[in-house]
């Protein structure tokens, strides 16, 4: 008896500390071995380099830790599907051999997103003009993960949550407030306060690239970007609010740099936690010479020349409770989408354009359609992937009042997988209607402790203004 | 000469710091003495032909040549050197030099003309020099105060079109009156002052005021008025039309410029914050009139002789600026409550002031008393009023999809209002006086017509004047075509001004114009906008930016 209990123990002993003493004694989870070992297979010392981040003990640690919260990993949802066989890591397809594979790959774009595969091939809307030819090189899937902080909040906090009047967000004080979503709103709520996938933000500078119908570029305009949050903190004191601004959301501020008739236009948006509340936006017009405030109402208007509004920034900005929509959960779907991308992405004249290569993975993803209520309202309806890992968006369509096709938006990210920072990497948006594209080209620092109030007030509209 | 060798030599350093950056455009920033130095600009030619008016129609109004530098060097990290170089000039005065119509309109009968020297480069007996360091002073950073020591230009207010707050620097008005710039916010007719600045950040939210911070400007004695020059004297084409007056009268009028002294000193201080989305400033300044309409002081009159061109009397005046005293305040707020179709709100903005003691020139207990000549009965030729002025407007971006399916129309209404306190009697602008029927005769002629009221048509100066402004603009094909209207609207005298243009901004750095200028007027000899009746034209611009 006392054998079999010693016996009994030891055996849930063993069982309790497998993880860890099969990860500390270098046995990778699966979802790591699978990424290490291609890597090594490929001989590719880019991919070999990201495996051995991707397979830290840190990494690991932080990524058994969300697989664990979650109950599963994208890794073993997407062995699971069996779309497409042919397309499969190490795969680069490209415009001559895209014939081969287009079926399959417009399978693995469900919901209305063939058009990356038009891309490649210059065809569909992408006919009679050749926007940014792709070159796509397959990856096998990671399993990724947010920031440990993202999930402690959630774990303290969602119960909590919950939607209100006018499909409001209430009860949420930080964290995925939906950590299990059970429906389309809930989804968009969960990307919604993930802001910008930190505490704050600068990018010094964001570039954007303004591309005609050519695919020539026509424009260039450079911004600072500053972003901070004031309630909602999961990493950088005080959190989880800042004391004195629990009524504020979020802060940006940008100011303009180039080029010269842009330059020294500063503005400081701030986004309110009422519901019912409007964004407030003071800005500095240089040619005026004076601080003035805008409408903040005013959020569908393209930003200074590209083809993103407010409304887009970050692929979802709307204040939800201001503008009514139907948020309907299309479905779940394995679909393929820009991966982490540790390089910047390659550029280079090809195809008769403007060539983009980067690495692509197979997702686990949500789809949701969100059409709005309001005729007046700049879009129809959008639909977006959001991936069921990151709570994050991959891809969004925006379709216009008459229902057609408008914009599309893909994107990369860069991913810190000791930490789960992830910050957007290579935003690309196109205009099919009027046939114009912008790529924002980034250089993110995420959650500093030096960010202070100064980047956000009239003080630094003040400090811009000549 | 010597001035001409200077203008060169700078032109040539501009130019050569153009070509040098042009060709690199995203590269306009480098070290210098270990320190980053930022630097870019631009270059621009206007030309404008006179339309719609027998005087200058078809004519070549003016043709402005601008090149400028702008430059910040970042000594440290709380330290900056900022500054703005710049050629102007209007070549106009050198291709029109030998034209006779140019020749009448840059003369006037009393003075000699120093139109061209002073026009075809912005170069002047009063600015000698200075205009090629436009602006330049420094920044200082601390942890609650920011300091800018230097020639600067410092914006209050709120308004667009009519300036009420803005009275920190005055205005080169010699070149196409406020509508050169009054739709860009008067960044290139608003005159640099030395000035010191401090702005103070006391970290505190009083009373839930966010962002509240103060600031104090000083003038240390040397002040500067409005420069708008009076019939063809000095201000050639857009210098304000002679008023009209008998054969046998001249007028002359001469600005009486303030010495540089301590004791001319100007003061201004401004109180900032945000309360509940209010953003707010509460305004106070000590310093001296600029404005054009500032009041004419009799010296007397003096005999002319001979009386070669028929005028045997000139009319003496000095120009006199006297101190302006005022306080107010300025609002703005988005108005949320108010949405158009879902969409939009309006932002109120409201600026009003309360000047002490301002300056009328003064007629008499009724028109016909010529007070403010020294010639008639009244012993005083000017009076001190106070002065209410305020200013409501609503800015409001309004989705017109049918017109413009990606962007709103901006849309920019302001009502003003100035009323004066305690009028009594009739004040005017002097010398505007008389109607085109008086120049048939001399003064003797008319008064003894017996009919002396009929050739009297003052610009009036009411208790309570009107003014009405809009402006609307939108973008087209990403933001590459901006088309915009800017009107101004004088209720009182039923004149008007109106500025279309439509801008291209393709590229990075080619910025084409074109556009037209029109001005009404409701008198022969113009009164208010309609003093510019003369100078309607259409006018193109190109600038290259870098």
């Amino acid at each position: 008896m006392r054998i079999k209990s010693v016996l009994m123990t030891l055996l849930a002993f063993t069982v309790m500390t497998l993880p860890i003493s099969s990860a500390g004694a270098g046995e990778l989870p699966h979802w790591a071995k699978q990424w290490k070992d291609w890597a090594q297979s490929t001989g590719n010392s880019d991919h070999i380099e990201w495996a051995e981040q991707y397979c830290s003990p840190e990494s690991i640690k932080l990524g058994t830790e969300w697989e664990d919260y979650l109950g599963y990993n994208a890794v073993d949802i997407v062995a699971k599907d069996k779309t497409a066989p042919s397309i499969k890591p190490g795969l680069v397809i490209t415009r001559e051999n895209i014939k081969q594979y287009e079926k399959e790959l417009r399978q693995l774009f469900p919901y209305g997103f063939e058009w990356e595969v038009d891309r490649i091939m210059g065809s569909g809307p992408f006919k009679d003009y050749n926007y940014f030819p792709l070159e796509m090189e397959i990856v096998p899937t990671h399993h990724q993960w947010n920031d440990r902080g993202y999930m402690e909040a959630a774990k303290k906090y969602s119960s909590t949550c919950k939607i209100g009047e006018n499909d409001a967000l209430v009860g949420w004080t930080a964290g995925l407030p939906f950590p299990k979503p059970e429906n389309a709103l809930q989804m968009v709520h969960n990307y919604d306060r993930l802001t910008i996938m930190g505490d704050n933000l600068n990018s010094m500078p964001l570039q954007f690239g303004l591309y005609g119908k050519d695919g020539k570029r026509e424009r260039v305009e450079k911004v600072e970007l500053h972003w901070r949050n004031y309630v909602g903190r999961i990493k950088v004191p005080p959190m989880p609010a800042i004391p004195g601004a629990k009524d504020i959301y979020e802060k940006g501020s940008i100011v303009a740099t180039y080029p010269y008739d842009l330059k020294g236009f500063t503005a400081v948006r701030t986004r309110y936690a009422d519901p019912q509340k409007e964004d407030s936006f003071v800005t500095y017009i240089p040619s005026m010479r004076r601080i003035r405030r805008l409408a903040g109402t005013n959020t569908q208007d393209p930003l200074v020349g590209s083809d993103l509004s407010w409304e887009d920034w970050k692929g979802f900005w709307s204040k939800i409770s201001i503008h009514p929509a139907e948020y309907k959960l299309l479905g779940e779907a394995v679909v393929l989408c820009p991966s982490i991308n540790p390089k910047p992405i390659k550029y280079e004249e090809k195809y008769g354009g403007f060539s983009q290569r980067y690495l692509w993975e197979r997702r686990p993803v949500w789809i949701v359609e969100i059409a709005n209520k309001e005729p007046t309202y700049i879009y129809g309806k959008r639909v977006m992937y959001i991936d069921k890992e990151t709570f994050a968006m991959q891809q969004e369509n925006f379709y216009d009042q008459k229902g057609r096709l408008w914009k599309v938006w893909d994107w990369c990210w860069r991913w810190n997988p000791e930490n789960g920072e992830l910050d957007y990497w290579n935003p690309f948006l196109v205009d099919l209607i009027n046939r114009h594209a912008t790529i924002a080209n980034h250089h993110i620092m995420l959650n500093m402790t030096t960010l202070s109030e100064n980047y956000f007030n009239l003080r630094y509209l003040s400090s811009k203004a000549h | 000469m010597k001035a001409f060798k200077f203008i060169l030599k700078s032109f040539t350093l501009m130019a050569a710091v153009f070509f040098t950056f042009q060709s690199s455009a995203l590269c306009a920033e480098f070290e210098l003495a270990g320190r980053p130095f930022f630097i870019n600009g631009f270059i621009t030619q206007e030309s404008a032909l006179g339309v719609d008016n027998s005087q200058f129609s078809g004519r070549l109004l003016s043709a402005y040549t601008t090149l400028q530098l702008e430059w910040e060097f970042k000594l440290s990290q709380s330290v900056s050197l900022y500054g703005i170089n710049r050629l102007f000039g209007d070549q106009a005065y050198n291709i029109n030099h030998n034209r006779h119509w140019f020749q009448r309109a840059n003369r006037q009968n009393a003075q000699p003309t120093n139109a061209r020297e002073n026009m075809e480069w912005e170069w002047n007996t009063n600015d000698r020099g200075w205009e090629v360091f436009r602006e330049i002073y420094f920044d200082i950073y601390t942890e609650n105060w920011q300091f800018r020591l230097g020639k600067q230009q410092v914006i209050w207010g709120e308004s667009d079109g009519l300036r009420l707050m803005d009275c920190i620097n005055p205005q080169d008005l010699r070149y196409e009156f406020n509508l050169r710039d009054s739709d860009e916010g008067y960044e290139y007719t608003r005159i640099p002052l030395w000035l010191i600045k401090a702005t103070y950040f006391p970290k505190i939210e009083p009373f839930g005021v966010r962002d509240l911070q103060v600031e104090f400007v000083i003038n240390p004695g040397k002040p500067k008025h409005d420069r708008l020059e009076l019939y063809g004297s000095e201000g050639g084409v857009w210098a304000t039309e002679m008023p009209n007056l008998p054969t046998d009268i001249r007028v002359n009028v001469t600005n009486k410029d303030h010495k540089t002294s301590l004791d001319n000193s100007e003061f201004a201080v401004r109180v900032m914050g945000d309360y509940d989305g209010w953003l707010f400033t509460l305004n106070a300044y000590y310093g001296y009139q600029q404005e054009n309409t500032s009041i004419l002081v009799p010296t007397g009159p003096t005999p002319v002789s001979p009386a070669w061109d028929g005028a045997g009397l000139t009319l003496n005046f000095d120009k006199k600026f006297y101190h302006k005293k005022l306080v107010g305040f300025t609002l703005n707020k988005e108005l949320t409550a108010i949405r158009l179709r879902k969409t939009t709100s309006p932002v109120l903005r409201v600026e009003a002031l309360y000047e002490f003691d301002k300056p009328f020139c003064y007629e008499g207990d009724n028109i016909g008393g010529m007070a403010w000549t020294g010639l008639g009965p009244y012993s005083q030729a000017r009076k001190f009023k106070d002065q209410i002025r305020m200013m409501v407007g609503f800015d409001w971006q309004i989705y017109i999809r049918a017109l413009n399916k990606r962007e709103s129309f901006f849309t920019s209404a302001q009502f003003f209002v100035f009323y004066i306190r305690g009028k009594n009697g009739e004040y005017v602008n002097a010398p505007f006086y008389f109607n085109n029927k008086i120049k048939q005769g001399t003064m003797g002629d008319a008064q003894t017509s017996g009919d002396f009221g009929s050739y009297i048509d003052p610009w009036r100066i009411h208790q309570t004047q009107k003014y009405f402004s809009f402006l609307m603009n939108t973008y087209y094909d990403n933001k590459r075509i901006m088309p915009q209207v800017l009107y101004l609207c004088d209720l009182n005298e039923k004149a008007h001004g109106v500025k279309a243009k439509l801008a291209f901004n393709y590229g990075s750095h080619w910025r084409p114009e074109v556009g037209v200028m029109m001005w009404w007027g409701d008198h022969d000899t113009g009164k208010s906008f309609g003093l510019f009746q003369k100078n309607r034209q259409v006018y193109m611009k190109i600038k290259y930016q870098f």
